[in-house]
């Protein structure tokens, strides 16, 4: 494997950091190589989005750190880094064009119109991603640019996608103070949407929503094209919030999300309902679940009102994922509140790009990664510098790299050897996971026949090996889902503070 | 045409024997008093106070006590059920003038008479030098919250005139008894004059029987005596084990303890029940100091035990406390304010807000559960605006009040305006229009 065909991202999501570095396969599949998680973000990243740059630069570098030591010889000099938080928005744009006479379109022009599309004025926004949604050629309408067509008459309907200009300003800061270079900015709910949806959901019309810790992303996609993408400043954390504050309660159980609340539960009588010991206080089962169903219905409603401008009547399809949508019976309120028939709704946790980590850990089994992944899969290859061995002092810093020689392959005696190796490693990482208090995905492959070993992994009877088991995928799921529950509930009071306080975080390095 | 009064005829007054009268004001007062009068209450004399006649008739047996002279009733409005009261002092002081050292108050808030003639009884009694505890029932939800209002408004009033006030939610008794079904209205009525007997009865009793370990007049007194909100709950066990804890737990965990906390309690009355050869043991005893030296350190404790034969093997533990402030029924509106200036606008919507809270407290869940939830919906320009992200997260949906949803409204409606005059006024200096 040569180390400049390696992509690195790192997704900013509103319950942790994770950062990754993979290998895009010519058959479309992700070889991941390294993930690494940083989960306390509370100071750092809020809705979605950075706001203190200290602790968020901080995080960065902690997060690039633990992915060199995963993937030794590399050097990260270069990520993509997908957003998904609040103020990520839609706007349509469309630009005509009337040529002086019938001529070839050419890419030059094309060029052309998506600068005069891009360099307009979006007040306190920035750009985030322009995406050419129709062209109209002499009143012919198609879905591919017209370079080549002869016309005089164009016509572009441009879907911009932009974010606040303080969260773009945030983000460049942060990642030049780390030294490292912004290879795109990429909008995770649409690397989501594009990747959790089929194609015949997309034409044939869909609403897909992300229902995260902090924030919910709502895309809507009509013939195969997103036609509007929005987010709403509520998410699973504020069900937390809401229940930790009604009832007064100083800590929450670990599961609160995942197995005691009902979305569905049609208790009439208090009496019928169980009785829960929380925190030293009784408190009825069905109390939690009115007070979640209340939150949830408000977020479903406001994504109901907020696409009713927008064709939403066209989608036939309502995808939803994140850690909300695995409350149970959120069904029941999508149907309720927005008379979708049941058999359109359709909860998809995970992601359907086909990877691995080193092989043995199946990334797409645990949700949270969706966001990274999704992000990898965009990327493009040249994030790292080819085979660097970099040396570290005492504190992390990098003192000296050295150039090894080029990356060949391993002999059958060299990968026999590897193999055992990769063997142990699993081992530690079960038991690195169960003790490992920064949540990371540790990889022990330190050796440069590990690096070597990840893409041999692919025939049928290794990757059969490397399946992992049952055990292993629960213990990654509770791993990564171990954020107590009463400490994302407190999130939200931190923010709803600094909110308050016009945005000032407490902190020199405040922003806002 | 000229109006036809009632005439003034009150029943002739039973030569008095004890010392505790209960006195029932209002109709739902009455009603109550009347079970107790047909159930019994050992040396406790009756009697039905009321400003409609036809009413007051309807419950014969208790004295009857016909207040102001037209016996047609306050139509529901407490303010002139006041005022009939007020006029007609003299009526009351004699009803009460007959050696009686305490009296039990008992009305249903939120009407006319009881809400407006109680507080006037009570400070009459309490001018005599009577001890005086209101037992009081609070609307069932259905009933609706103008009634609801008028209710807590007029307990708040009977706070300040008693030395004591036990409050009844109806609400609560229905729930705890049918749990939801359908049951005639009578039925519904029935529970709460159980309720309000029992409770009478238990307190006259530990008087007026003679227990083994006695309780008298004057614990009783010290108890109630400017008791403030005081509390009253029983609990029993069959079983042999640990019993004392058990009831105790039975008698706490009561739903109509309103989820007040006994350990702030200033003054208790611990008092057990049982034949006479399943009384209390060592280890019982031990478990009652266990549970005694929980409460607060300055508290007033009497015990006292009495034997009754039909309790079998049922130990029963009845917990009278006493001294909570009016922080302790936080659903208690603030006195009502006569005019309301314009500049207090702020102060009403608050206020507003806290009676939302104030019913809901009271209510609990089943109020929420039967309520349209306040949902704010957002428009496009707002999933990025601090303010009201921090409004949206702060107050959650399950109790936001309407108070507060419109002054998130309110505040929209602003920033719309504010925007819109910034935009004419660029337009009449740039001439740059939008």
């Amino acid at each position: 494997m040569y180390t400049n065909e390696l992509v690195a991202a790192i997704a900013i999501n509103s319950t942790c950091l994770w950062g990754g570095v993979a290998v895009q396969k010519s058959n479309g599949t992700l070889e991941i190589l390294a993930v690494a998680q940083e989960a306390n973000i509370d100071n750092a990243i809020r809705l979605g989005q950075i706001w203190n740059r200290k602790s968020a630069g901080q995080l960065v570098s902690n997060i690039i750190n633990k992915l060199e030591s995963q993937l030794d010889q590399v050097n990260i000099t270069k990520v993509y880094v997908g957003v998904g938080g609040q103020s990520i928005k839609a706007r349509p744009y469309t630009i005509t064009h009337t040529l002086v006479e019938k001529q070839d379109i050419t890419e030059e022009l094309m060029d052309e119109l998506m600068n005069q599309n891009t360099s307009q004025d979006f007040g306190r926004y920035r750009l985030l991603q322009a995406i050419p949604q129709r062209y109209t050629v002499d009143n012919i309408t198609q879905d591919t640019p017209p370079v080549g067509v002869m016309a005089q008459h164009i016509r572009i309907d441009y879907l911009n996608l932009i974010w606040g200009d303080r969260f773009e300003e945030n983000l460049a800061h942060v990642f030049q103070e780390c030294n490292l270079e912004i290879a795109d900015v990429l909008p995770i709910p649409v690397t989501m949407g594009k990747h959790m949806l089929t194609d015949t959901e997309r034409k044939a019309g869909s609403i897909f929503i992300d229902m995260g810790a902090q924030v919910t992303n709502v895309n809507l996609y009509t013939d195969n094209l997103l036609r509007h993408t929005f987010t709403i400043p509520l998410g699973g954390d504020n069900v937390l919030y809401d229940i930790a504050n009604e009832l007064n309660i100083q800590s929450l159980p670990d599961d609160t999300m995942e197995g005691l609340i009902n979305l569905a539960d049609t208790s009439e009588n208090p009496q019928d309902s169980e009785t829960l010991e929380i925190d030293n206080k009784m408190i009825r089962r069905m109390t939690i679940n009115d007070i979640a169903t209340a939150r949830v219905e408000e977020i479903v409603e406001n994504i109901w009102s907020l696409l009713l401008p927008y064709e939403h009547q066209r989608a036939n399809n309502t995808v939803l994922t994140g850690g909300l949508a695995q409350l149970q019976g959120l069904n029941t309120i999508f149907e309720k509140r927005t008379q979708l028939p049941k058999r359109d709704i359709r909860i998809e946790p995970f992601i359907r790009i086909n990877c691995g980590l080193q092989g043995y850990l199946d990334c797409t089994n645990s949700g949270h990664l969706n966001a990274l992944l999704t992000t990898l899969q965009e990327a493009k290859a040249g994030c790292c510098e080819d085979a660097i061995r970099v040396q570290r002092d005492l504190f992390g810093n990098k003192t000296e790299t050295i150039r090894p020689t080029e990356g060949r392959k391993l002999t059958k005696e060299e990968l026999k050897l590897a193999k055992s190796s990769m063997d142990d490693a699993k081992d530690t990482i079960s038991s690195t996971h169960a003790e490992n208090e920064e949540e990371t995905f540790r990889v022990e492959s330190t050796n440069e026949a590990n690096t070597n070993f990840a893409q041999e992994v692919q025939t049928d009877e290794v990757a059969a090996q490397q399946e992992p088991t049952t055990s292993h995928k629960e213990k990654v799921h509770e791993k990564t889902s171990k954020k107590k529950s009463f400490m994302r509930a407190l999130g939200v009071h931190s923010i709803i503070n600094t909110l308050r306080n016009g945005g000032v975080v407490n902190d020199d390095e405040t922003v806002i | 045409m000229e109006q036809e009064y009632f005439e003034l005829v009150d029943t002739p007054k039973p030569v008095n024997q004890s010392i505790i009268k209960v006195v029932g004001v209002g109709g739902c007062g009455n009603r109550a008093v009347y079970h107790m009068y047909e159930k019994g209450i050992k040396d406790v004399t009756f009697a039905n106070c009321n400003t409609d006649r036809q009413d007051l008739d309807k419950f014969e047996g208790p004295e009857r006590v016909q207040i102001g002279k037209e016996g047609l009733g306050a139509g529901g409005d407490p303010v002139k059920a006041k005022e009939i009261a007020d006029n007609d002092r003299d009526r009351i002081y004699e009803m009460l003038n007959d050696g009686t050292k305490m009296i039990f108050i008992t009305a249903g808030m939120g009407g006319g008479t009881g809400t407006g003639a109680g507080p006037i009884i009570a400070q009459v009694a309490r001018e005599m030098g009577i001890l005086t505890v209101g037992i009081v029932t609070i609307p069932f939800i259905l009933e609706g919250i103008p009634k609801i209002k008028q209710a807590l408004e007029g307990l708040r009033i009977l706070f300040n005139e008693v030395d004591s006030l036990i409050v009844l939610s109806n609400q609560k008794l229905l729930e705890m008894n049918y749990q939801g079904e359908d049951i005639p209205k009578s039925q519904m009525y029935d529970i709460v004059n159980d309720q309000i007997a029992t409770a009478a009865k238990s307190i006259a009793e530990l008087i007026t029987v003679t227990g083994e370990e006695n309780i008298d007049f004057n614990d009783v007194q010290r108890v109630f005596k400017d008791g403030g909100i005081s509390l009253i709950s029983a609990g029993e066990t069959n079983e042999k084990e640990n019993r004392i804890n058990k009831s105790i737990d039975a008698a706490l965990n009561s739903p109509l303890l309103n989820n007040n906390d006994m350990r702030k309690a200033k003054a208790l009355i611990f008092h057990c029940t049982s034949t006479q050869d399943n009384e209390i043991t060592s280890r019982d005893m031990q478990d009652i100091t266990k549970f005694t030296n929980s409460l607060r350190r300055d508290i007033f404790i009497k015990q006292g035990s009495t034997y009754q034969d039909d309790m079998n093997k049922t130990l029963r533990v009845t917990i009278l406390a006493s001294g909570f402030g009016i922080d302790n029924l936080p659903f208690l509106p603030p006195e009502l304010q006569e005019e309301i200036s314009e500049e207090e606008k702020k102060k009403r919507k608050e206020e507003e807000e806290k009676w939302e809270k104030d019913i809901r407290t009271v209510y609990g869940e089943v109020y929420f559960r039967n309520q349209n939830r306040n949902f704010y919906i957002m428009e496009e320009d707002e999933l990025d605006d601090d303010i009201v992200i921090a409004n949206l997260m702060e107050t959650p949906p399950y109790s936001r009040s309407t108070a507060k949803l419109n002054e998130m409204k309110d505040a929209r409606a602003l920033k719309k305006q504010s925007i819109k005059e910034k935009k004419k006024e660029i337009i009449k200096n740039t001439g740059i229009s939008f």
